[in-house]
């Protein structure tokens, strides 16, 4: 009997202890903290000319060409809201026996240029000139992106030697990407 | 025959981690009516019962394998985005969150017609809300990090895999006793889902590699549904508040149009009054959703290395173009994600409930007391045992092994205890008492009681309790 009045204590103590169940030492608030911060990292613009289309036997050839794309994603409200810091990685790769210079030219919506990169890429002696610019927009500068609205690339054959004929060899390669440091409240 | 179960079912508990549905207190416990819930096959001693309605029956249960809310939210001064990146490491696609939560609106048992008869026969209506989640590892680390850095990993998109859902089920049950060794039953169950969605059986993945052309080649191949049903006509209505979801989903609880059935089987054998060896399996089922659903679907190819500049080569314009437009609606094209309405199926969670019961002690015990017979009791006053618990869900099976003592404590008390193993919690004690006045059997089950200190601090808790009047009189 005496151990029945036990397991009736025990029984009371549980539905104590249930009555008493309780969260503590926490503080649901700190969510209000929390920081997602990924980088996202993302192949941009690419291009490749042959050293013939820069044949300058040809007078209807140029020695530059300029493309450009509309590119007001930096404004949408995903990038507008949450890019704290870029980083674009641009590479040269040139196997021509000339050198190029390369600008690249961040507009806004008038058509205004925001940011340029100038990039000189010295000719090939045997072995790929690789030139690879860093360019890095801090939360300072961040804006310049968020204002873009086009992008245009230009690449120009420098004058020199020897001259380019439609049966040159080589090519000049451009590819690029970037990463987008993103903070998320 | 003990071995092998205490060998199967340490291997499955550490293996396949946690849940909250486990009624390990509730299953085997004779004198709690809503005990043939878990298992139809089980033996019953009383003549009839009659739940008091909303009262009958009443759980709440929930589950996380891998982290707690201390974890996260301990006020211990440590930054939250630190304990974030902690659990978040800590975490992998086999760590789940589930949530369980059922009422009994109606529930009630009786004998079957005649003194000599083997059958028993309970029904009623049961109100529901389900949810698990299994963590998408490959998804929050790809939310968390970005992909940067990350060339060449593989993102799982199967790691999405969450099924949440509110319905009602009307259950009838057969439970027959053959002889006095085996008794065997089964319950018909007829869903109605007042809303449901789920998203599992996902496939594909996203990959960055060293590109061919540019720097890198991003790379999606997917095959994604998140279906819902119930849910989109709730866009249409101006909801604010909980009480308002629930008006609003209110009519669905019987003729929401989204139906399913199920069924649940057990047995018990009894080779001897010293052993007892009980089974079950339940909610065989499915739903079948026609009505009010909605589906969003990913499913395509698409591998990205950035916009080449054709200077004018293939272009109307040599300068300002509409590349990144054209990309866009490539990408929408290639990797189209739909909303559409189609009928779809969902599955039920399956459970798997067994037990080796050794009896033992005063097997007289209740004729030393001369009582008005509120419950029908022969037997050990003593039970020690083994259980084993198993739920099926896509793409898992999670398991927990619980031992238990059993105890005829007086003609009006009953208790278990519980001990719980799983990887993820080792102090898993749960106790449960019924009792009986008056012919009233009100029970408490509680399982985790060293964490109801702090629940914050709790992987899983999980409570029930209920009323039924039990009719004077035995089986």
């Amino acid at each position: 009997m005496r151990q029945g009045y036990i397991y009736f204590l025990t029984g009371l103590l549980f539905i104590g202890l249930l009555s008493n169940a309780c969260v503590k030492d926490v503080d649901f608030d700190q969510k209000d903290q929390f920081v997602l911060e990924p980088a996202i990292e993302v192949s941009l613009v690419y291009f490749d000319f042959l050293a013939s289309d820069f044949d300058e036997f040809d007078p209807e050839n140029s020695n530059s060409y300029v493309d450009s794309t509309q590119a007001d994603l930096f404004s949408q409200d995903f990038f507008d809201q949450n890019l704290r810091a870029a980083e674009f990685t641009l590479v040269h790769t040139n196997l021509v026996e000339r050198a190029f210079e390369a600008e690249i030219i961040f507009r806004d919506a008038n058509g205004a240029p925001l940011y340029t990169i100038m990039v000189f890429i010295p000719p090939y002696d045997g072995s790929p000139k690789e030139v690879v610019t860093l360019i890095y927009f801090d939360e300072s500068q961040i804006g310049i992106l968020k204002n873009t609205f086009s992008i245009s690339a230009e690449i120009s054959l420098l004058p020199g030697n020897p001259p380019l004929s439609n049966t040159s060899e080589g090519s000049i390669k451009f590819q690029s990407s970037a990463i987008f440091y993103m903070e998320f409240e | 025959m003990i071995k092998t179960l205490l060998y199967i079912g340490l291997l499955c508990a550490f293996i396949l981690p946690l849940r909250s549905q486990n009624k390990q207190l509730l299953y085997n416990f004779r004198e709690i009516p809503q005990q043939v819930m878990i298992n139809p096959g089980a033996q019953i001693h009383q003549r009839g019962y009659v739940g008091v309605p909303f009262l009958s029956g009443i759980s709440l249960g929930f589950g996380s394998s891998g982290f707690n809310a201390y974890d996260l939210f301990a006020d211990n001064g440590v930054n939250f985005n630190i304990k974030v990146r902690d659990v978040l490491y800590s975490l992998n696609r086999n760590d789940i969150i589930d949530m369980n939560q059922q009422v009994e609106i109606l529930f009630a048992g009786f004998k079957g017609k005649g003194e000599n008869s083997k059958d028993f026969f309970s029904f009623g209506i049961y109100q529901e809300f389900d949810l698990y989640n299994y963590w998408p590892e490959d998804l929050a680390y790809l939310a968390y990090e970005g992909n940067a850095g990350n060339t060449g990993r593989e993102y799982e998109l199967r790691d999405l895999n969450v099924q949440g859902e509110i319905f009602t089920t009307l259950h009838f049950g057969v439970n027959h006793r053959f002889n006095s060794d085996w008794t065997a039953g089964a319950r018909f169950k007829v869903y109605s889902s007042m809303i449901h969605w789920s998203s599992n059986n996902n496939e594909g993945l996203f990959i960055t590699v060293p590109g061919t052309q540019n720097i890198y080649s991003h790379n999606v191949i997917a095959d994604m549904a998140l279906n819902t049903s119930g849910y989109a006509s709730l866009w249409d209505r101006d909801i604010d508040n909980v009480s308002e979801f629930f008006q609003a989903i209110a009519p669905n609880s019987f003729f929401g149009g989204n139906y399913g059935v199920g069924l649940d089987v057990g047995f018990t054998y009894t080779p001897n009054s010293s052993w007892t060896y009980t089974g079950s399996i339940t909610d065989i089922g499915m739903m079948f959703h026609q009505n009010d659903t909605e589906s969003y679907t990913l499913k395509g190819a698409y591998q990205l290395e950035g916009i080449q500049f054709l200077f004018g080569q293939a272009t109307d314009d040599d300068f300002l173009n509409d590349y990144w437009e054209d990309l866009k609606a490539d990408l929408e094209e290639q990797l189209p994600l739909d909303t559409i309405s189609r009928n779809f199926t969902s599955f039920r969670p399956v459970k798997f409930n067994g037990a080796v019961i050794h009896n033992f002690g005063n097997l007289n015990y209740r004729k030393t007391f001369k009582c008005d017979c509120d419950i029908d009791d022969t037997g050990y006053e003593n039970s020690v045992g083994l259980q084993l618990y198993a739920v099926k869900r896509p793409q898992h099976i999670n398991a927990a092994l619980t031992a238990f003592y059993y105890r005829r404590v007086f003609n009006w008390l009953r208790s278990k205890f519980t001990y719980t193993v799983d990887p993820y919690s080792y102090y898993n004690l749960g106790l449960g008492i019924s009792t009986h006045f008056a012919n009233f059997n009100v029970y408490l089950l509680a399982d985790n009681l060293v964490e109801f200190t702090n629940l914050a601090k709790a992987n899983q808790a999980s409570v029930q309790f209920g009323i039924n009047y039990i009719l004077p009189g035995s089986r």
